[in-house]
């Protein structure tokens, strides 16, 4: 009898362990709301893809700007033109594995932000937004110009959206407000879009391979080609 | 210290809001600062995990005498578990008029985010209010930071019974009404029946039971929560210690009503928990009791309950 007793005890305790285990192993539902972001149209990516296109202008030329006679040259945006932050740039001849070479006489040269957002910017009064770049270019010295080489490229946050470029031949000139030619491939969820550059104040931005809209890269506007 | 004392509050006298003038007029004092939507999913857990909490701990045992006055008396302390995700939150409202977040923006089409720790979140991160319009963050607020960096919605309640005649018991919870500086009085009150056969199953190898809870909590006028529960349950005594188990049906729901100070609106949300159903395990020695309970979410629950 005291073996009945104690055999149902026993099995009692142990059903109760194993069912509170097994209630310790069930997690609590998530209950409070995790929406997704909004979704965004092609023309959302497109106005997305002319401020890169805006900062790029701004920042691009700088590795054919600085003054001569460094190798390894900071430049800190203050604020003007509504960037903020700080691009490193490294001179080189012969590659990234070439001699450290001044700015004058390099062949190569890297530019990246620093920071860990990057450099911060505002278009009129937005909330800030954030580039990160990353840009391996060949220099030509005689045109005083920089091409991006491939694998250069950098990431955009506008608020809940973190978006992508990579940078298309895209070339710049130390007298020249506006990059010269290529361009830059722009990804912002399901879009893709590509930035044509032609040394005006004017970048055509195309979907689908067709040219859809003109953005004037003085006031951010963009004109619908049709 | 004050946030210590503030979960001590919590603990003591039961949760987030019966228990606590100072931590409802906390939460008041953070809900006037934002309108319906931030509010509801800012409270959410709240709102989900309170009405659990107040359905479970309903017994601790299945037996109830068929004979003979029974009393029992004490204290009933539960905490639902949240899922870790449930400590932030994001709410987007898509296609509305900027203008109503920011006078800048009137007429202008575009999309919010709302983002950031809800109540039991980060107390030292702040939410976001952000404006869209074609794609870019047009405008950016701050909002609100977290109430209680927990994931554990407490609560605490006493409870008392009498029972024995045909296998009946009556409980009910209360608690003292307590002024509330501005908002008003505090009051909850739930009252249950619960039923035993076993009177009239007399060789059955364990005890049933079946029973129903119905209560409401009123914090001046910032929340009105009420919840209701009907149970099965069964336990075995095993010498020292009784094995129980039950399963439930249960509903709750919350309505918070506060004055926007944005512009002087009331607020008022009602959203019903999703829970609608759990299973308890339990063991009781004697006069202290500990139970797990999941449905959609985890509570655990402690009596200390006291019979003459």
């Amino acid at each position: 009898m005291m073996n009945i007793k104690r055999y149902r005890r026993t099995a009692g305790l142990l059903l109760l362990v194993l069912g509170l285990l097994a209630l310790v192993g069930c997690e609590s539902d998530s209950v409070a709301p995790q929406d997704s972001d909004p979704e965004l149209t092609q023309e959302d990516a497109a106005h997305q893809a002319a401020v890169v296109a805006m900062a790029i202008a701004k920042v691009g030329p700088q590795v054919v700007r600085v003054a001569p006679l460094k190798s390894v040259y900071s430049h800190i945006f203050d604020g003007t033109d509504g960037i903020t932050g700080t691009v490193e740039m490294d001179f080189r001849t012969g590659g990234p594995e070439g001699a450290s070479a001044s700015s004058t006489a390099g062949d190569w040269a890297s530019l990246v932000t620093l920071g860990e957002d990057g450099l911060a910017f505002q278009v009129d009064q937005s909330a800030t937004m954030y580039l990160e770049v990353g840009i391996t270019c060949g220099i030509n010295q005689t045109l005083h110009t920089a091409t991006a080489l491939a694998g250069s490229g950098g990431t955009f946050t506008a608020g809940v959206y973190v978006t992508t470029f990579t940078m298309d031949g895209l070339t710049v000139a130390a007298t020249n407000d506006y990059p010269t030619s290529g361009g830059l491939i722009f990804t912002s969820g399901p879009h893709t879009l590509d930035i044509e550059f032609d040394g005006t104040v004017n970048a055509v931005i195309s979907a689908d391979g067709s040219p859809h809209w003109m953005l004037n890269m003085d006031t951010g506007a963009l004109t619908d080609l049709g | 210290m004050r946030k210590f004392l503030s979960v001590v509050t919590l603990l003591l006298m039961g949760a987030v809001l019966i228990a606590g003038p100072v931590q409802a007029e906390d939460l008041e004092d953070l809900l006037v600062q934002v309108g319906e939507d931030y509010g509801r999913a800012y409270a959410s857990p709240l709102i989900e995990a309170f009405g659990p909490n107040q359905n479970s701990a309903q017994y601790q045992s299945a037996h109830i005498p068929w004979g003979g006055l029974v009393f029992g008396v004490g204290v009933k302390v539960m905490a639902t578990h949240l899922n870790e995700g449930d400590q932030t939150f994001k709410t987007v409202l898509e296609d509305v008029d900027l203008g109503d977040y920011d006078p800048a923006y009137a007429g202008q089409t575009g999309d919010i985010v709302m983002q950031g720790p809800t109540l039991f979140g980060s107390t030292s991160e702040y939410g976001t209010v952000t404006g869209y319009l074609n794609g870019l963050p047009a405008f950016e607020m701050e909002a609100l930071p977290g109430l209680i960096d927990s994931r554990f919605v407490p609560m605490a309640t006493p409870e008392g019974s009498i029972g024995g005649i045909f296998g009946l018991k009556g409980t009910v919870r209360w608690f003292p009404e307590v002024q509330m500086s501005s908002y008003g009085k505090t009051k909850y009150f739930g009252y249950g029946l619960q039923w035993s056969p076993n009177g009239l199953l007399t060789n059955f190898p364990i005890d049933l039971m079946a029973g129903f809870f119905d209560q409401e909590l009123k914090v001046g006028t910032l929340v009105d929560s009420t919840a209701k529960t009907f149970f099965l349950a069964a336990s075995k005594d095993l010498g020292s210690i009784t094995v129980f188990g039950g399963w439930a049906k249960e509903e709750s729901e919350m309505t918070i009503s506060y004055v926007y100070e944005g512009d002087g609106s009331v607020v008022t949300f009602n959203a019903a928990a999703r829970q609608e159903s759990r299973l308890t395990l339990g063991v009781a020695l004697g006069a202290l009791s500990v139970e797990m309970a999941h449905g959609d979410l985890t509570t655990y629950s402690a009596g200390l309950m006291f019979g003459f």
